[in-house]
């Protein structure tokens, strides 16, 4: 095969073959196919250590943090779903504050109408009691002084009806007339 | 072979120009035999040598950084820079490859990428870009052939030949057009590749030391960076439409 393009190529070949080669720019020549296979062993070579030491494993470094920024995203998307989540109940719950607050004024104020209406009968009661109290407390004043009158009159009466009598009865006469006063003044008069 | 430095000299030598100063060919250092041929150790893979050296370095680097790195903490600048990297090439292989099949290219999408894009860029460093040599390109082109090729039996079956003569007067035209991929290809990124190389040599061989100081700044930044840039993104492109090729008929 060398011989053959060095004889094909004989005159572009004739200037390298005494000597050493010297500024050669092109040459169909067995220098031409041993060049060749030289590099071809020698992108051989560089492709397998280019690839063990420097593509591989910038490949998977890349995919070790393609791994890490995925798992990180759809970690990030799962905390802002459920962030979303916790916004519209939040929002949801908002809106229906208005609502309870008035429900819960509602309510409060019909609790204190109600207490309101309980102090009052209470206190009513309360007034009712302590008027009827008073009222029973003056009847029964009313009716001590009475007797104190009546017992006072009695016995002034008595005094002067004794006087009386003791200078111008007798003992007969006496005690008709203590009949007759007691028979005036009746159960009536005693049992007030 | 002198071909080109011949031609130079030639054309430079009537303008009564010094041509000895002008280097941007590939030199041999050390000779060896191999199945009763002489080759030699050439400027391009002492290059060779050099680029894989760093990118596995950077490797180890980024390796070290990488195991290090907890995934719960930010990543610092070198770490977000090396994971940018890899998920730029990851999305440029799937958008070019489809989903399904775009991952399992990944990795070699990649090394294809960072190494042709240190290549070309390596005028930078004061190295002769590898991918100026025809046999570092044509390597390239060979291994994406294989690709296609593997892919398209794989996943087409017989279909992968028979299609070849479907119509069959246009066979001759598709057996062409299948060979002639890796040859545009390698030739594509060879020719833009040794155009920018050429063109610096002759800037830092012919002009005064001091303007030289100022001016290839700029050329620099076109034929190192941005058409390597390109170039890159271009192969790599090409490489991933051809062999994507083969799944849509799947």
């Amino acid at each position: 095969m060398v011989n053959f393009i060095s004889s094909m190529t004989g005159t572009l070949a004739a200037a390298v073959t005494d000597g050493m080669m010297e500024n050669r720019i092109f040459g169909l020549d067995g220098q031409l196919l041993i060049d060749t296979v030289i590099l071809a062993l020698a992108v051989f070579a560089l492709f397998a250590l280019l690839s063990y030491l420097l593509f591989n494993p910038a490949r998977e470094l890349l995919a070790k943090r393609q791994a890490k920024i995925k798992a990180e995203m759809d970690f990030s998307a799962k905390e802002k779903e459920d962030a979303m989540q916790f916004k519209a109940e939040y929002e949801a719950k908002l809106k229906n504050a208005s609502s309870e607050v008035e429900e819960i004024l509602s309510e409060g104020r019909k609790k204190a109408q109600k207490r309101e209406n309980e102090i009052i009968a209470e206190a009513d009661e309360e007034a009712r009691r302590i008027r009827e109290r008073a009222s029973r407390e003056i009847e029964l004043e009313k009716s001590k002084l009475k007797d104190e009158v009546k017992q006072e009159m009695i016995s002034i009466a008595s005094v002067m009806a004794g006087k009386i009598i003791a200078g111008n009865i007798d003992e007969a006469k006496q005690a008709a007339l203590v009949d007759e006063a007691l028979n005036e003044m009746g159960d009536d008069t005693w049992q007030n | 072979m002198k071909i080109g430095s011949t031609l130079l000299s030639g054309g430079l030598g009537k303008l009564g120009v010094l041509t000895s100063d002008v280097e941007f060919g590939i030199n041999g250092y050390v000779k060896y035999h191999l199945f009763g041929h002489e080759f030699e150790l050439t400027t391009t893979h002492i290059s060779l040598l050099i680029i894989m050296v760093t990118l596995i370095i950077f490797a180890l680097i980024a390796n070290r950084a990488i195991k290090k790195a907890d995934p719960n903490k930010v990543p610092g600048p070198f770490l977000n820079m090396i994971e940018y990297m890899v998920e730029a090439i990851d999305n440029l292989t799937k958008t070019s490859m489809g989903e399904k099949h775009g991952y399992k290219f990944s990795n070699y999408i990649g090394t294809l990428f960072i190494f042709v894009l240190f290549s070309n860029i390596s005028g930078l460093f004061g190295l002769r870009p590898p991918t100026a040599d025809y046999g570092v390109t044509l390597g390239l082109a060979m291994i994406t052939f294989f690709l296609i090729h593997y892919n398209g039996f794989k996943y087409q079956k017989s279909k992968h030949v028979t299609n070849l003569f479907k119509p069959i007067f246009l066979s001759p035209i598709n057996i062409i057009g299948e060979i002639a991929t890796p040859i545009s290809m390698s030739l594509r990124l060879f020719g833009n590749v040794l155009s920018g190389t050429v063109m610096m040599g002759l800037i830092y061989g012919l002009l005064p030391k001091v303007i030289l100081l100022f001016w290839p700044g700029g050329l620099h930044a076109y034929f190192d960076v941005f058409s390597g840039a390109i170039q890159t993104y271009v192969f790599c492109m090409l490489t991933m439409v051809f062999i994507s090729q083969q799944f849509d008929e799947e």
